[in-house]
C-alpha cells in the first residue's frame, strides 16, 4: 500500500449536485478498487490562474488516500472520462512530507513513553487488575516507533522514480515560452 | 519581490520548514516566483539544491492546476 495525494479542479459552472456527484464517484471509484480514503479537503471555487477551456474559475478537491500501485492509473483514466474535471494532478505524498511526519509522530510518541511510568504507578496504586494494561500500551508504542522509519525509507525510494512520469511535466514546454 | 538578500529561509528557526513545502502552499511558492510567475533562480533565492528542487517541482505542479500562473496577465 502506497500514500497518495490527487487534487481534481472541476469546472465550476456544473450544478452543486453535479459536482458533489462527482466527487462521490471519485470516492467509491478509490474505495472500490482496493483504496482507503484518509482524508478529503474541499478547497472550494478558486479563479484560475489562466483560462482552462474558456473557464475562469474552478471548484478543488484534494483527496489523501492509499491504495495498491495499479490504482492512481486507473484513477487518471476516469477523470479523464469525467468531461468536467478540468485539470488533475496525482502524486505519491512527497517524502520530504512523510519523513516530516514519521519525524513528528515518533517524537509523540516518544514524549508519551516518558509520561507512560507515570501513569503505571498510578495504575499499581489503584488495583493489580488494571496495572496490567498501561504496559501492554508501552509495547504497543515502542513498537509503533519502530516500525515507522522503515516505511518512510521504502516510500522514499519509490517517490522518486514515478513522480518524474507526473502529468506535470509535459506542461514544462509552455514555461519556455 | 525582495531580492540579492540571499538565506536559505528553510533552515532558519523561525522561518518555513522543508513539510510546508507542497504544491497547495500558494502563499510559500509566490516567494519564489517573480512577478511574471518565473521561478527565481537558486542563486537568487539562496535555496540549497534540495530546497530548490522541492519548491521547483512543487510550483510546476501549482501551475498544472492553475493554481500559479505559467505566465502573468502583463506579459501575454
Amino acid at each position: 500500500m502506497q500514500k497518495y495525494e490527487t487534487t481534481i479542479v472541476v469546472d465550476s459552472l456544473v450544478k452543486a449536485e453535479d459536482l458533489q456527484a462527482t466527487v462521490t464517484k471519485v470516492e467509491t471509484f478509490i474505495t472500490n478498487n482496493g483504496g482507503s480514503i484518509s482524508s478529503i479537503e474541499e478547497w472550494g471555487k478558486k479563479r484560475l490562474a489562466y483560462e482552462i477551456n474558456r473557464k475562469q474559475y474552478g471548484s478543488y478537491y484534494h483527496i489523501q488516500f492509499e491504495g495498491p500501485g495499479s490504482l492512481p492509473q486507473l484513477l487518471e483514466r476516469e477523470y479523464r472520462l469525467e468531461e468536467s474535471v478540468l485539470r488533475y494532478l496525482t502524486v505519491k505524498t512527497p517524502s520530504h512530507i512523510l519523513r516530516a511526519q514519521a519525524k513528528k509522530a515518533a517524537s509523540e510518541s516518544a514524549s508519551a513513553a516518558v509520561a507512560e511510568p507515570v501513569v503505571e504507578e498510578a495504575a499499581a496504586d489503584a488495583t493489580e487488575v488494571v496495572a496490567g494494561e498501561p504496559v501492554a500500551a508501552a509495547t504497543e508504542e515502542t513498537s509503533a516507533v519502530t516500525a515507522e522509519p522503515d516505511d518512510a525509507a521504502v516510500e522514499e525510494e519509490t517517490t522518486a522514480s514515478v513522480d518524474e512520469g507526473e502529468p506535470t511535466l509535459p506542461e514544462d514546454s509552455k514555461t519556455a515560452e | 519581490m525582495i531580492r540579492k538578500k540571499k538565506v536559505n529561509r528553510f533552515y532558519e528557526k523561525d522561518g518555513p520548514s522543508i513539510a510546508e513545502i507542497h504544491y497547495k502552499n500558494i502563499e510559500l511558492l509566490s516567494r519564489f516566483v517573480t512577478e511574471q510567475g518565473k521561478i527565481i533562480p537558486r542563486r537568487t533565492s539562496g535555496n540549497d539544491a534540495k530546497c530548490q528542487r522541492l519548491v521547483k517541482r512543487a510550483i510546476k505542479q501549482a501551475r498544472h492546476l492553475a493554481l500559479m500562473p505559467y505566465v502573468t496577465e502583463s506579459t501575454k
